[in-house]
């Protein structure tokens, strides 16, 4: 009976294990810190929180979401259940996932930025100082970004309510929304200290002084401080780091490897290996089915063809890939198109015989004549006594009756197929930043001298004077279509509306026209200019007020 | 332990002493009858030498003089006799209705029924055993009150969810413990049914405490099938069945029905112009296409013998599904061998090893492209070739331009299940009261999984073909050491264990993706370029010591205590250990002297009260971490993922339970139950303001009850020989209350809610309002924040978010009848359920009111209505292309009551006569014919009204119908 005890004692005993499991798949923060690299390795883990995943989730990829859909630049074929949609046809929603998982990607991205703005001191070592000028860098962009989303414009008063500004990394911190003033200064303060603190070199997968200043430019003209601005984008094109992609390899510009492309001066670095499946859910998806992945779902608008087309030699036509549809012996099909009053976009297939050409319009036979407008051949047939004017091209492939613009602008990188960095500066904005800040200055010359840079570049004619510039525009529309042109599907269209005090014109087809209260212009006074406050936050924090 | 295996080994060396032997014969018989009793044990006392008696009653046995012969049989009383110098003893045994007392599986151990002072539903293995699914969970659905168990997809292999007696977490697991013939399991296991001998729920506190931090959510403990002494057969079953695909109320429009629905849009000019009547060409039904009757078959082979030295169990089973749905198959080859023997009168071996290998093919059609593809669109071109929507130049409507019998000629994933169960076990009797039990577990699961991705499919495209592996294995070993006292002192019976236990768990998986592949391969060898990898391990551990005292007097008052002690791995440091207790206490009436009424056969009224405690369902949630997985440009980087808690600790569930079991008139047995369950510090994932920097964390707030009654009753119509009819029924009701959470703050869930004050499971959304009589437009309910003022919107983002009822049943339960005449059996299995709110989630495409006019949409109910003109009460809002003001949004419009009543089973056997299969050498032959699922009523407009347990409805895959003939032999 002892023995049976004592066995049972001992069985007891060697099985009485330790019962401490730690997990294998991280590491406690008492300890990330006491390590050398910590810090190092917690600063590439806030850009990783940026980058975002590789089903478009995080920072980035809701970022270009809520910046370009509310944009004219885009026109979405159908309705989705993602609510996405809701930022493109301006019926909000509270509940919207995708902006309250920006606006928790941003903030946690926030608080490490804070973590090593606290742990680290300043002045140990140029490469010490260039890793807290980093973390001041992307707080400013992160805080940049989130007050363009959910503040009014800064120019219409520094009194409207922005984002609350975190600048611990204490848990129980929780501010409230500071004023759009107070959180352009601190956006301000910390691009200043970050230009200041980094000086070493690096590929533009990171954060260096040029990012600042890059940054720096586009936060004063955003203020209206063009003076800051135009002496900012100098900084950079004089530094003399950067250089612009030439006009023949501009439309590849998105498919090159990122470190490779001059003209980058920051992105968010997205790699195949880690950062990429099968791109069904990436930015690029929604805007073209390539190499067999993607929706396709969401195309060029045809306020920006209209634009772009222009000047058909325009080297930004490539970044769209119409969809033109085949006969059996691999030719297109001849069309003009037009869109009508319902902004409806009606195709008709042409014949052309003996110089004339006709189509058939719902039984009636239609001639298309053609006449020079401002030294464009423009297209048009009598429609009902009135001149329609149409686009003579090949007929394309339609979805929902909406024709396949496919826009390449976040697809291709290193030829996979939805495999994107998102750009966040890049030399060629600096010129348009100088444009704009010129014009608001009057100094229309320099002004034109500068978008001129960007219109040669594209291979389009430049303003020799502002005489060039077609009727009914002042300089300042001239550099504001340009930029639309220039930086359209990489998030500036929106900001660039509203901060101006513009209507956003939404009259083309798409889906934001359908259902029964459509938006056909958004005036810059509406309130739905900017996103709501997520709903979930203010249920877990209920001082932070929601936007009307 | 290696004392303890040369303390077995010892054993084993001891022979028997040999002394002089005489042989004993005799006859057993009923001593009211006069009939024979085959099968009677007949033992040695203080041995396990002994004979059984046969057919004829007669048994023959070796003794030496001075010994005791015990007689016992199941129903009768236990009868002794001394040998003396008789060599033939006839024994006459008496029937007694206290000895047919069913034994009742408990926590570490058995029971009498009239002993159990807790709250446990027992349910046979015959019971068990109608539905056709190789799933027990399922098996056990409306046969235990309290007891819910829902089934969310008809999918081949697929289990439903339990709950008993409520959910009792917030953030916790709220799943039901698993245990297998004394060790606990991880997570559900993977049992084949035909090996159930009996399988108990245990409800109450003083049933579970003894599970201490992991029985709060119930147990459910299984017991393995094994020989009865005297034993020997050989047996066959076989079942074929048909599965066919059950839609329900649910109905989809054909080509002319959404044409016409395409012409009450009030916005024409919206409408593409490329739509015209030229789309009725094509009428194609997608779930005609996408769906067939599927082959089910079950078929076992079992062995049984037992002696009084040794008794075996050997089984061996194949169950094979096809779906109702095309595409996937499911199969299952299992085997079991359970063994117990007695090494000597004082030491059994009891080693059991049971093994099942499962294999899941899935090319199985896509529900959600059935439920949503439009009828215009036909998969095949005109000379039935498959249409690729990809490309542009194949016309098509639907939204989402996907065919999926388009990839689905090629692409296909595959999953293998190997699980490994085994014990060893022994149990010693150290002196006549006192016994070892040693209970000592292994389980290993191991899976394979393999996902193919042809170059040609759409999906492959891009990468020249994926090919996709993954692997993972689990391994989790059980130790118990049990000291079990059970003594008799006149009217005073005293039974108690002690024990240790210790348990642990380690999971881990590996993946790797491969890019260029040639159609056909299998292996990642035959890619062209490696995509991905992926790694990840967990683990856990657990000890505890746990005592259990039992004290009866006079089989009239009975009482019980029990105290379990235990760590985990996933708690703060400050918290490691907990103790969890229960005490509880019987009364049997019916045995008191002045208890005197003959209608009246037995009565017990039973109290319990104790704590019990729930894990939360995150591995290592009391640390602050920073994950390790990401990386920026090629380099590994570190992201915060979560704060630590060292404070943190279980959830402490306080039940009370009241019982009263009851037997009328010898025919009728009712059980009455009410219980409460208080749960507090409930481990709780407490969301922080993403300004914080993190989601949330874990903390241990908040409070749940959940109190109600459950009743049981079976009545025996008719009992005679060779001519019975019987009835049981049962339900449960459960209220569900959220008592406190942090800071009183409500947690927004989605479509669900936690507040104090309300069920866990109430729904949180607009509150739909109906249509606007003179506009035609959706309107919803806005409650003023600050005057709590009523009005009416139409804008869904003015409308509040309010609670609109709840997924919680009313009540559930099942009941069942089952008629023997000779040899012919009829039998039938109900569920119900009433009340609990279902959210048709998948309306908000295809009653979308425009808002989805590229997705087929539903037939309208009758009783539903399309406003039209002014004036009209309709019930669905005008219809714009485009949709109407956000109408399909999430909103009390979709919810749905649940209630359905369901034919389960229903079985018609019959057992050929006795004499006629002895003649060919068997002893047991039935043939019958059985249906799952025949009939259900409901209200619900979708294909199932069992949903899942979270009450959602979206492209769900509906339990099939099921017909099925089988044979059942014994040799």
């Amino acid at each position: 009976m002892k023995k049976i005890l004592l066995a049972l004692f001992l069985a007891c005993s060697i099985a009485a294990c330790e019962l401490e499991r730690f997990p294998y798949d991280s590491i406690a923060s008492s300890e990330l810190f006491e390590s050398e690299g910590g810090l190092q390795s917690a600063t590439l883990g806030t850009y990783s929180i940026l980058k975002g995943d590789a089903d478009g989730n995080g920072f980035a990829g809701q970022l270009h979401r809520l910046t370009e859909y509310p944009g004219d630049n885009v026109s979405l074929s159908g309705n989705t259940t993602d609510p996405l949609f809701y930022s493109y046809n301006y019926q909000n929603i509270k509940t919207s996932g995708r902006s309250n998982n920006f606006w928790t990607a941003a903030y946690q991205a926030v608080v490490g930025c804070n973590k090593v703005i606290e742990l680290a001191t300043e002045g140990e070592s140029p490469e010490s100082d260039q890793l807290i000028g980093e973390n001041y860098y992307l707080r400013g962009l992160i805080y940049f970004q989130l007050t363009n989303i959910y503040g009014r414009p800064y120019s219409q008063g520094t009194s409207n309510l922005g984002i609350p500004l975190k600048l611990s990394s204490a848990v129980d911190d929780v501010p409230d929304r500071a004023t759009v003033g107070q959180v352009y200064e601190q956006i301000e303060q910390d691009l200043l200290k970050a230009e200041e603190l980094m000086s070493i070199p690096k590929s533009s997968a990171y954060a260096t002084k040029q990012a600042a200043q890059a940054l720096l430019s586009r936060v004063y003209l955003y203020m209206e401080d063009n003076e800051k601005s135009i002496e900012y984008a100098d900084k950079v094109i004089n530094a003399g780091t950067h250089s612009l992609v030439s006009t023949g390899s501009l439309s590849s510009y998105f498919q090159m490897a990122p470190e490779d492309n001059p003209e980058t001066i920051f992105c968010l670095r997205r790699i195949e290996e880690s950062d990429y499946n099968h791109g069904w859910y990436t930015v690029g998806s929604l805007y073209a089915n390539v190499q067999g992945a993607g929706w396709g779902e969401m195309y060029a608008s045809s306020s920006y063809l209209e634009l772009i087309n222009q000047h058909p030699q325009d080297a930004r036509m490539g970044f769209i890939d119409p969809q033109y549809i085949e006969d059996e012996n691999g030719n297109r099909i001849p069309a003009v198109y037009w869109v009508d009053d319902n902004y409806q976009y009606q195709f008709r297939t042409i014949t052309e015989s003996g110089g004339t050409i006709t189509f058939d319009n719902n039984g009636t036979t239609a001639t298309v004549e053609s006449e020079m407008v401002d030294g464009q051949r423009e297209y048009y047939f009598m429609n009902g006594g009135e001149k329609q004017y149409v686009t003579k091209d090949y007929d394309l492939f339609k979805r929902n009756g909406y024709p396949k613009f496919f826009i390449l602008k976040a697809s291709l990188q290193e030829d996979v197929a939805h495999l994107w960095s998102p750009v966040i500066s890049r030399l060629g904005e600096l010129y348009l930043n100088k444009a704009e800040a010129y014009a608001k200055q009057g100094n229309d010359a320099m002004a034109l001298e500068n978008v001129n840079i960007i219109r040669n570049r594209a291979g389009i004619p430049a303003y020799n004077s502002a005489a060039e510039i077609p009727e009914g525009k002042t300089v300042l529309d001239a550099v504001l279509d340009e930029r639309r042109l220039e930086l359209a599907y990489e998030g500036h269209r929106k900001f660039d509306v509203f901060r101006n005090n513009l209507t956003m014109d939404r009259r083309y087809p798409g889906s934001h026209l359908n259902g029964n209260n459509p938006y056909y212009e958004v005036l810059p006074t509406d309130n739905r200019v900017i996103e709501y406050i997520p709903e979930s936050q203010i249920i877990v924090q209920p001082s932070l007020e929601q936007n009307d | 332990m290696r004392n303890f295996n040369l303390t077995v080994f010892f054993f084993l060396l001891v022979g028997f002493a040999y002394a002089q032997q005489v042989k004993v014969t005799g006859k057993v018989t009923d001593s009211e009858s006069g009939d024979p009793l085959p099968g009677v044990n007949v033992l040695i006392k203080s041995t396990s030498k002994g004979d059984v008696t046969d057919s004829d009653g007669i048994y023959s046995i070796e003794v030496e003089k001075g010994d005791v012969l015990t007689y016992s049989f199941v129903g009768y009383k236990t009868t002794e006799v001394e040998v003396g110098d008789n060599t033939s003893i006839d024994v006459a045994l008496t029937f007694s209705f206290a000895e047919l007392d069913e034994i009742v599986v408990v926590a570490y151990g058995n029971k009498k029924k009239s002993d159990v002072t807790s709250s446990v539903a027992s349910v046979g293995g015959d019971e068990l055993n109608d539905v056709t699914t190789p799933d027990v969970s399922t098996m056990l659905q409306g046969k235990a009150s309290g007891v819910q168990v829902v089934s969310g997809s008809g999918q081949p292999g697929s289990s439903p969810s339990i709950r008993i007696r409520g959910v009792g977490s917030l953030n916790g697991s709220v799943s039901p413990l698993w245990v297998v013939d004394g060790a606990i399991y991880h997570g559900t296991p993977n049992l084949n049914p035909n090996e159930i001998e009996s399988l108990s729920v245990l409800k109450d506190a003083s049933a579970t405490s003894l599970y201490g931090s992991r029985g709060a959510n119930g147990v459910i403990v299984v017991t393995t099938k094994q020989a009865d002494v005297g034993q020997s057969n050989l047996s066959v079953t076989a079942k074929t069945g048909f599965s066919t695909f059950n839609q329900g109320n649910f109905e989809l429009m054909n080509s002319q029905q959404l044409y016409d629905y395409y012409g009450t849009f009030a916005n024409p000019d919206q409408i593409p112009t490329d739509i015209s009547d030229d789309v009725l060409t094509n009428d194609f039904d997608w779930f005609s296409n996408g769906t067939q009757t599927g082959i089910v078959q079950d078929h076992s082979l079992t062995y049984t013998a037992g002696t009084a030295q040794s008794k075996t169990f050997i089984s061996l089973g194949y169950y094979d599904e096809e779906g109702s749905v095309k595409g996937y198959t499911f199969d299952r080859l299992s085997f079991r061998l359970n063994h117990d023997y007695n090494v000597n009168e004082r030491l059994t071996l009891k080693p059991k090893l049971a093994a099942n290998y499962s294999s899941r093919f899935n090319q199985q059609h896509s529900l959600y492209q059935m439920y949503t593809n439009m009828p215009w669109d036909s998969p095949y071109a005109e000379n039935d070739e498959l249409l690729n929507p990809q490309d542009a130049s194949v016309t098509w409507y639907g939204r989402d331009r996907s065919n999926y019998l388009y990839d689905l000629q090629w692409n296909y994933s595959e999953g293998k299940e190997l699980n490994l169960f085994s014990n060893f076990d022994f149990e010693f009797d150290l002196t006549d009261n006192l016994t070892f039990i040693s209970t000592n577990n292994v389980t290993f699961y191991n899976t394979h999984g393999k996902s193919y991705t042809d170059p040609l499919s759409n999906s492959g495209q891009a990468n020249d073909g994926i090919l996709s592996t993954s692997g993972a294995r689990r391994i989790t070993r059980f130790t118990n050491q049990l000291l079990k006292f059970a003594e008799t002192f006149g009217n005073h019976n005293v039974t108690a264990l002690v024990a240790y236990e210790y348990n642990d768990y380690v999971y881990e998986s590996f993946g790797g993706t491969g890019y260029g592949i040639i159609s056909g391969a299998e292996i990642l060898d035959n890619a062209a370029e490696p995509a991905s990898v992926s790694g990840f391990k967990n683990d856990y551990a657990l000890q505890s010591v746990l005592f259990n005292a039992d004290y009866a007097f006079d089989d009239r008052y009975l009482a019980q205590f029990s105290v379990r002690r235990d760590g985990a791995s996933n708690f703060g440091r400050n918290n490691q250990y907990g103790t969890f207790y229960s005490a509880s206490a019987g009364w049997n009436i019916h045995n008191e002297a002045f208890f005197n009424v003959s209608a009246i056969n037995a009565l017990k009224l039973r109290v319990s009260y104790g704590a019990v405690g729930n894990r939360p369902s995150s591995l290592y949630p009391q640390y602050d971490l920073y994950n390790l997985s990401n990386t920026y440009n090629g380099q590994p980087v570190t992201t915060p993922s979560q704060l630590g808690n060292d404070d943190l600790s279980w959830e402490k569930s306080y039940q009370t339970n009241i019982g009263l079991d009851t037997r009328l008139f010898d025919r009728l047995d009712l059980s009455l139950e009410y219980y409460d369950k208080n749960t507090s510090d409930l481990l709780y994932f407490v969301q922080l303001p993403s300004i914080s920097g993190y989601t949330g964390y874990w903390e241990n707030i908040g409070g749940v009850r959940n109190s109600g009654v459950e009743a049981n009753l079976n009545l025996e119509i008719i009992k005679q020989t060779d001519f019975s009819w019987s009835v049981g029924f049962n339900i449960g009701s459960n209220t569900n209350e959220v008592t406190e959470l942090y800071d009183d703050q409500e947690i927004d869930r989605g479509t669900k809610v936690s507040r104090v004050g309300e069920d866990y499971n109430s729904w949180f959304m607009a509150k739909w309002l109906g249509v606007d009589a003179e506009t035609g437009a959706p309107l919803w309910e806005r409650v003023d924040p600050e005057t709590g003022e009523i009005s009416q919107v139409t804008n869904w983002n003015d409308a509040t978010k309010q609670i609109v009822g709840t997924s919680t049943p009313d009540f559930y339960g099942g009941f069942n009848t089952a008629l023997n005449y000779r040899g012919l059996t009829l039998s039938a299995t109900f569920a119900f359920s009433k009340g609990g709110m279902i959210y048709n989630a998948s309306r908000e495409l295809y009653d979308s009111d425009g808002a989805y006019p590229t997705y087929n949409q539903m037939v309208l109910k009758d009783e539903w209505s399309r406003w039209e003109q002014p004036g009209d009460d309709a019930t669905h809002p005008q219809a714009f292309y485009g949709g109407n003001n956000l109408s399909n949004k999430v909103s009390s419009r979709y919810l749905e009551e649940g209630t359905y009543l369901r034919m389960r089973n229903v079985r018609l056997g019959y057992s050929l006569p006795l004499d006629w299969v002895s003649n060919i050498g068997m002893s047991r032959a039935q043939i019958y014919v059985t249906g799952d699922n025949l009939l259900t009523i409901t209200e619900f407009s979708g294909m199932d009204p069992e949903v899942g347990i979270g009450g959602t409805y979206s492209s769900l895959y509906p339990i099939s119908k099921r017909f099925a003939v089988g044979l059942n032999l014994s040799f």
